[in-house]
């Protein structure tokens, strides 16, 4: 037990520390039709955003809550902040940004990870952002990677009025209706045709106000041949309330073109996590999903991907770690559309301390995608009799010459593997985290070598204290 | 007769509901009328009730369709090594049916159920296998073409004891079946064949429930069977392996070929684990035949076609395999010969 109380401490170490939540400007919590006006005109938006905030507000009212999934009763709106501004403007400089933020994501070790790894970095505090940044050398490529706010006034405009949530639509579910009403923050991306960007964008989102919600937008457009690696990372203080987090994560791959798109959201234990993640595919196009999902209080998370041009694929790569307090119901879904399009979805689920983890996924195979393959592998790890895991993978297929394949598996750590390491000297509690490892290694794998380690990080120190 | 819609075949976890597989809302009439069965073998050693029922059986089609369900019923019991019992089921004009089959301690019930006739056939079976017994059930429908099929199968195993379930889905415009089975004994186990052959213009709505709560319990569900035209098919498929239930194993497998290319093909297997020492395992294979089959078997001279009929009764053949009664296996085989399907051969 001693060894766990100092994991705790080293935990909060990490990512727990919270800012004095003063030096900000706040509206009111609740959601009302003036609360949404405040935002548009905090915000500066075109008059079309503010009719579609809303409409989308409108739509939220008359939306039910899931009646699936689990349950969201600790979560009342009428108790969320929508919109904290903090007292600083965006800037290209770390130097620019307040010393008690930029310090929050030196912590986070964000501007290093820019330095050594990175190809530009946005980092959102709250509902704005409060640093924006690409090299030079990828500017010049013509790669655009900026927030979307000024995107939206700039020479962008109609890109972005022609794609913002039209892959999600503020009908999708009640959640993607609040964000609809309440986005403020996050980022566009643009990459040109045929310009390939060699390191990865990185955006980072950091709640750091109590009973907040943070609503930030994503929108990227990589066109024809293009090629694009962006990491997503989040993070928040633990509060004795609940907060929100309801993103929007809208990506546009276009002919032959590939777009990677990684995530390790550890989120703090009170959050509830209702994101929404969709892409859509061109011709000969590949979209790459790497997950990683550790914090949370409840999470909703299912990037969905539409496979719309001939030979598109897409491959989805997750894992997901649901502790004490948390229900994780994570997974994803795919639309074959086109002929010949590929997907293979691939996910590990642990359960620990009586989390309960959930795969629910989705595969729907349309009547014109001759010739399409799918396969989904779920393999659940149980690491005590308290906790809870579900896989609830759903098949849609209608057309005859589909080829779709799925397994799940759900079971515990060998006694026999624990006992093997055992006798070559390692702890029984050493030995489970690294059979944990290495159960998580199709995640780690696939993502940068610094990310990697977060993630093992991760990993060790939710199974430190495992044992007794 | 009652006509309105009733909710059959609740997913025992909800999902999506725009994917339209949480249930099934069933819209015809669920006739008033009984049906009682031929007895073709009645053996000495079985006692039959008429009107006898059995309590607290869990049933997967819903708590609606139990309302409706109140007919006269045949209650089978076995106390012994019982051989073989086969009862046939006539719906002709639109009938219920209730049969319950109660095997004691130690002892065997084998039965066969064949379900015929041109009417709206709704069939509940509830099974209870006492410490140590074995039950064996195969049930053929092969209701009339233009006919709604209702089939609801509820059990529970006690300790030692076992369910065998053979089901064989040939017939029916729309069939919905649903079975449950509660692993309560320690050592207890079930497994169920379902072959199914769903034709153009025919759907089927399945949907398999296991709980396991005794320890070292066992379940194998496998499902085989073949969408042709422009059939429908939505199999839920779930192993519920419930805390205590330590050692306990559960595996479901769906393996389907597609003949044609406008069906609209259905699958959600679930597993639902809160045990740490057990293991859940799915898997599901959707596809076409193999070209390479095709191309081995057009070398021998035999046509696509004729490769894809051999092949889909090469697949019921095997679920055949499972039924124990010979008399019973004979038939099911005459049932998908291809004089049966007025192919070419007829």
């Amino acid at each position: 037990m001693k060894e766990k109380s100092q994991v705790e401490s080293i935990d909060r170490n990490m990512y727990d520390f919270r800012n004095v939540d003063t030096d900000n400007y706040k509206l009111k919590a609740g959601l009302t039709e003036e609360i949404v006006d405040k935002i548009s005109k905090e915000k500066n938006d075109p008059a079309w955003m503010n009719l579609f905030r809303l409409q989308s507000l409108q739509i939220y009212n008359r939306m039910e809550v899931p009646n699936w999934g689990p349950p969201i009763d600790g979560l009342d709106m009428d108790n969320i902040v929508t919109y904290v501004r903090p007292n600083t403007k965006m800037s290209a400089k770390w130097s620019d940004v307040p010393d008690e933020i930029k310090d929050t994501f030196e912590r986070l070790g964000i501007p290093q990870a820019e330095r050594k790894s990175l190809a530009g970095v946005g980092a959102q505090y709250d509902s704005e952002l409060v640093y924006h940044n690409v090299r030079e050398e990828v500017a010049a490529m013509g790669v655009v990677y900026t927030d979307l706010e000024s995107a939206m006034h700039g020479e962008y405009a109609d890109m972005i009025r022609s794609h913002f949530m039209k892959l999600v639509k503020p009908t999708d579910h009640k959640f993607a209706a609040l964000h609809g009403a309440v986005w403020s923050g996050g980022s566009f991306v643009y990459v040109p045709p045929k310009v390939k960007v060699e390191i990865p964008l990185q955006s980072y989102f950091r709640l750091n106000a109590p009973g907040a919600g943070q609503f930030e937008h994503t929108l990227i457009i990589v066109d024809e041949g293009a090629d694009l690696h962006f990491i997503e990372g989040c993070s928040a203080p633990k509060y004795n309330v609940a907060n929100l987090h309801a993103g929007c994560v809208e990506l546009f791959v276009g002919k032959n073109a590939r777009l990677r798109y990684s995530t390790i959201e550890n989120w703090s234990k009170n959050m509830y996590n209702l994101n929404t993640k969709r892409a859509t595919v061109e011709e000969g196009g590949t979209m790459e999903w790497v997950s990683g999902s550790f914090g949370s209080h409840v999470s909703y998370l299912y990037p969905m991907t539409i496979l719309k041009g001939e030979n598109s694929r897409m491959e989805f790569t997750g894992i997901t770690f649901a502790g004490k307090g948390q229900n994780l119901d994570t997974g994803a879904k795919v639309v074959h559309i086109g002929e010949n399009t590929s997907s293979y979805i691939n996910t590990k689920s642990i359960s620990k301390d009586g989390g309960i983890s959930t795969f629910r996924s989705s595969v729907t195979v349309g009547k014109n995608a001759h010739k399409s393959k799918a396969a989904v592998s779920c393999q659940s790890l149980m690491l005590d009799d308290i906790s809870r895991s579900d896989t609830i993978p759903a098949m849609d297929i209608r057309t005859g010459d589909a080829d779709v394949g799925h397994e799940a598996r759900i079971g515990r750590i060998s006694d026999d593997a624990v006992f093997y390491l055992m006798s070559r000297g390692i702890s029984e509690e050493d030995a489970r985290a690294m059979i944990v490892g290495g159960f998580a290694d199709n995640v780690s794998k696939e993502l940068p070598l610094e990310y990697a380690v977060e993630m093992n990080n991760l990993i060790r120190l939710e199974m430190k204290g495992a044992i007794g | 007769m009652t006509n309105e819609n009733i909710i059959l075949n609740p997913l025992p976890v909800r999902t999506w509901n725009s994917l339209k597989m949480n249930e099934a809302t069933y819209s015809g009439t669920i006739p008033d009328d009984s049906c009682t069965p031929e007895l073709t073998k009645l053996p000495d050693e079985l006692k039959l009730t008429k009107n006898g029922t059995l309590d607290n059986i869990k049933s997967a089609a819903g708590e609606e369709l139990s309302s409706h369900l109140a007919g006269d019923s045949i209650l089978i019991e076995s106390d012994s090594d019982a051989s073989s019992a086969v009862l046939n089921y006539d719906f002709t004009g639109g009938k219920q049916a209730r049969l319950f089959l109660h095997a004691k301690k130690n002892s065997t019930l084998p039965v066969s159920v064949i379900m015929t006739g041109d009417g709206t056939a709704v069939l509940e079976i509830k099974i209870l296998a006492e410490p140590g017994s074995t039950v064996d059930l195969s049930v053929i429908q092969a209701v009339g073409d233009s006919c709604d099929v209702i089939t609801d199968i509820g059990g529970t195993c006690e300790e030692n004891a076992s369910f065998n379930l053979t089901k064989l889905e040939l017939g029916g415009k729309s069939e919905y079946v649903a079975v449950s089975v509660d692993l309560e004994g320690d050592h207890s186990s079930f497994s169920a064949n379902a072959g199914y052959r769903v034709r153009t213009n025919q759907s089927l709505d399945m949907n398999y429930v296991v709980r396991h709560t005794g320890r070292k319990t066992e379940s194998n569900i496998f499902a085989s069977g073949i969408l042709e035209g422009d059939s429908t098919k939505l199999f839920r498929g779930t192993i519920d392996l419930i805390k205590g239930c330590a050692g306990a194993k559960g595996t479901e497998n769906e393996d389907i070929l597609l003949l044609g290319d406008n069906q609209v093909n259905q699958t959600i297997p679930l597993i639902l684990c809160n045990e740490e020492d057990v293991e859940g395992n799915h898997g599901a294979s959707i596809g076409r035949l193999d070209e390479n089959i095709i191309f081995y078997l057009g070398s021998r001279g035999i046509s696509p076609e004729a490769a894809e009929d051999i092949i889909a009764h090469a697949k019921l053949d095997a679920i055949i395999s499972h039924i124990p009664d010979d008399d019973i296996k004979t038939l099911a085989h005459s049932l998908i010969s291809p004089e049966a399907d007025g192919g070419e051969d007829a």
